[in-house]
């Protein structure tokens, strides 16, 4: 029972939540294993898997994050976007006519759309063109935040109270067009966000798929020289995939950095006949050989 | 979960690249560390990692499938806190050749549920029963300036005992 007590390990106590740890040895990677493959199908796990594809309908709808644009050219998407807002402009004015035209239509249902998140139906355009016109990022995130509350909040709330006046059914079809205008907006606004947070994205990325392509080629370029034994040994790789098995080779050991070096670099059998490619990597130290060969 | 992909391709271009020159590799981890109240104020942790390598997850899919569906239920109840590190590491060619063998024989000897037979055997698909070892050996700098210097010294006194013993062995 003592022995129990105390291999028993005690509960640590946090000190502070900003200086925690991360563990990534082995042992905690396979207790990470072993707890994905315990299988949930308990109500409350299914719960919460329902819980999260509305989570990520909602973020693919409405909270889009984008991605950095592959392509230099990113002129369709600023076209897209203007073409986007004017017609988010457009649908504004056409809504806030019929909110004004007969006056009763305020007091009745357009109370709504003007106050019950104040003002952000006309604020969320007017700041999507100032970011558009200033190219930032922070503008556009304000934007598409505001949009995510007219969206969930302030559109429905409309539409119900335009139900419940008996408004013309046409004005519910624009307002979830306008719904949908919003929604392809902040989609649009996220990938110009991105270009704008890492203009370079697009070049980098091609310049270190050219560096890639070029390091590729070098590699195949070494292999048809010296071929794949040779290229293998050089990286430290033997027939046997050990060490064991490299020193066991004919005329081989191992240094302290396990490389592979010839018998005959140091100068025990010169007489050993070898192979070319094993001749050229005994010749040369593999560094260099390997530095020639890259160059 | 293509972001995710995405991300773990490029590192692994990179170090292609970059790191393997070095004998270092950089492997994308998620982690998550698990807080359970056990009286005011004290907690258990629970620290768990799972390391994000395309050779895995082009092997067996679903494991790719179920990690991406845990992490989501962690993070949608807020019952962990799960975040993604970049870790380096010491990378051997010969460990690695090893590795794809392993999977290839595991996936040659049951090519349809490989990953369902791992489950069933609760065997680890990750690592083997050689990678205790390789876990000490982690790349450290510090320790091999260390251990540079120890051997130096060890080796002057070497030098001088020597030469202490042929100057008492000449007198």
């Amino acid at each position: 029972m003592s022995g129990d007590s105390q291999n028993k390990k005690k509960p640590v106590k946090l000190v502070d939540k900003t200086r925690r740890a991360f563990s990534i040895s082995i042992e905690s990677s396979k207790a990470f294993e072993l707890s994905i493959r315990k299988p949930r199908k308990k109500c409350k796990h299914c719960l919460t898997r329902t819980k999260g594809q509305f989570q990520s309908i909602f973020l693919l709808l409405i909270k889009q994050q984008g991605s950095s644009p592959k392509s230099k050219d990113l002129n369709v998407f600023f076209i897209l976007y203007a073409c986007i807002l004017a017609l988010d402009f457009l649908l504004l004015l056409n809504y806030t006519l019929h909110i004004f035209m007969p006056g009763s239509n305020f007091t009745g249902f357009g109370w709504v759309f003007f106050f019950f998140i104040f003002g952000v139906p006309y604020i969320s355009p007017m700041v999507a063109f100032a970011a558009a016109f200033l190219g930032n990022p922070n503008l556009m995130k304000t934007m598409s935040n505001m949009n995510a509350y007219m969206i969930t909040v302030n559109i429905p709330l409309v539409a119900l109270a335009g139900y419940l006046y008996e408004d013309d059914p046409v004005y519910l079809l624009l307002l979830s067009f306008m719904m949908l205008v919003k929604m392809g907006l902040s989609a649009t606004s996220a990938k110009v966000r991105q270009y704008l947070t890492n203009p370079r994205y697009a070049q980098n990325a091609e310049k270190l798929k050219k560096i890639l392509r070029r390091q590729k080629e070098k590699l195949q370029k070494r292999d048809e020289i010296l071929g794949r034994e040779a290229t293998q040994q050089l990286g430290g790789v033997g027939v046997g995939l050990g060490n064991d098995a490299l020193a066991a080779a004919p005329g081989g050991h191992i240094d302290s950095n396990g490389r592979r070096s010839s018998a005959i670099s140091q100068g025990a059998d010169p007489g050993a006949k070898v192979d070319e490619a094993a001749a050229a990597g005994a010749a040369l130290d593999s560094d260099t050989l390997r530095d020639m060969l890259l160059e | 979960m293509r972001d995710l992909t995405n991300a773990v391709e490029w590192i692994e271009k990179a170090n292609v690249a970059m790191f393997n020159h070095f004998e270092v590799k950089a492997v994308l981890f998620i982690v998550e560390n698990q807080y359970t109240e056990v009286e005011g104020g004290v907690f258990k942790q629970k620290r768990r990692s799972f390391p994000l390598e395309t050779i895995f997850f082009d092997a067996f899919p679903e494991m790719y499938l179920t990690l991406i569906r845990y992490v989501k239920e962690r993070m949608i109840s807020r019952k962990s806190e799960v975040r993604i590190a970049l870790v380096f590491k010491k990378y051997t060619k010969a460990k690695q050749i090893q590795t794809e063998m392993r999977i290839k024989m595991m996936k040659e000897k049951e090519s349809t549920s490989a990953y369902q037979l791992a489950i069933n055997r609760q065997e680890s698909v990750l690592f083997d029963d050689t990678d205790k070892d390789a876990e000490d050996d982690r790349v450290n700098y510090a320790k091999k300036k260390q251990a540079s210097a120890l051997q130096s010294a060890s080796g002057s006194i070497g030098e001088r005992l020597d030469s202490q013993a042929s100057l008492s062995s000449d007198i």
